[in-house]
């Protein structure tokens, strides 16, 4: 008995913390000093490179800390075929709360949908029936199209020219991070330390 | 008067483009000391062509030296060694921008700190800087 309320005591505050720690898109303490935005696209290699090599790292380092507030923000560009087909699918999935689940899935499998276009198909397994049947009408509606043209207005006017590009907040000041120099963690961690000490 | 150390047509003209260099050394250092180092390394590392150790080196002391730099070049102080310098920095950059637009690379120029993006301009500007420190550099050599 001892042992189980030991076993809940660890695990309470954990399963407590989780809901508030995801929103959609955003990830982490709206409080934190730094704010981290991401311009990206689902179908852009260099935004999988990034999802899968560097945030894993940031979200460690900075976000579950409590230093950072990360946010994705949708930006599909013209030249991808699927890029805004992409986005309004996970952004559909996040009103649903499985943005995560979806943005994961899609930057795994980027190659094959890229090809084929299947990407209904490719979300299918972190959906349950009813939630499936609820992305058509999601997709159409005003919260999801205006989150995707809010962002890509908001990327434009802070002068946003491609992916991935990561936009740094702290106190007013706004640090555009871009380049093939984003893709090593080393520059990302030198440039937030300095931020914060 | 080391300003006023020549008066034909060319000597006036190498001064104001000593003291135009100064400024706009001045400027490129402010931009990047105000910002935290490594987003200039970044910029530095997109160009690929030095390990880790040796980008975080020049991202950290590049800005001080084009600060000296652009100090010495509008006070006149040092003025082959400084002018030299100049055209020796320049042309490092200049050769490193045309090896990037030749790889057809889209990448920051990192000469004026973020979102300057590598195109013809930036190729043209920096060619027109070298020109100019060149000519300096010759003047100050004259006898």
């Amino acid at each position: 008995m001892k042992l189980l309320i030991a076993a809940l005591a660890i695990l309470l505050p954990v399963s407590a913390a989780a809901p508030d720690t995801i929103h959609g898109n955003a990830f982490g303490d709206p409080k934190a000093p730094i704010l981290i935005e991401v311009f990206s696209d689902f179908q852009c290699p260099g935004c999988k490179r990034f999802h899968d090599e560097d945030v894993p790292l940031i979200v460690k380092d900075y976000v579950t800390p409590g230093k950072a507030y990360l946010v994705y923000r949708y930006f599909p560009l013209q030249m991808h075929i699927y890029g805004r087909k992409s986005a309004e699918l996970v952004c559909a999935c996040a009103q649903l709360g499985k943005y995560e689940q979806a943005a994961d899935i899609l930057f795994a499998t980027q190659s094959l949908w890229s090809q084929d276009g299947k990407l209904d198909e490719t979300l299918a397994p972190v959906l349950t029936p009813a939630e499936r049947k609820k992305i058509p009408a999601l997709i159409k509606s005003a919260s999801v199209q205006k989150s995707i043209e809010g962002d890509m207005a908001e990327g434009a006017a802070l002068g946003v020219k491609g992916t991935p590009t990561m936009l740094v907040t702290y106190k007013s000041r706004r640090y555009p991070l871009v380049g093939e120099g984003l893709f090593n963690y080393r520059w990302i961690k030198a440039t937030l330390d300095d931020l914060l000490k | 008067m080391t300003f006023l150390s020549s008066k034909t047509p060319a000597g006036i003209l190498a001064l104001i483009l000593r003291v135009a260099l100064g400024v706009i050394f001045l400027y490129a250092a402010w931009v990047k000391l105000r910002e935290p180092w490594a987003m200039f390394a970044m910029a530095i590392d997109s160009y690929q062509v030095l390990p880790a150790w040796a980008v975080e080196l020049v991202a950290r002391a590049l800005p001080w030296f084009e600060l000296l730099l652009g100090v010495l070049l509008v006070a006149g102080v040092w003025r082959h060694v400084s002018a030299t310098a100049a055209s020796l920095l320049l042309a490092v950059f200049f050769g490193l921008m045309v090896r990037a637009m030749a790889k057809g690379m889209e990448i920051d120029c990192g000469c004026f700190g973020p979102g300057d993006r590598l195109s013809w301009v930036t190729l043209l500007r920096d060619g027109a800087l070298l020109a100019s420190s060149v000519f300096v550099t010759a003047r100050g050599f004259r006898p």
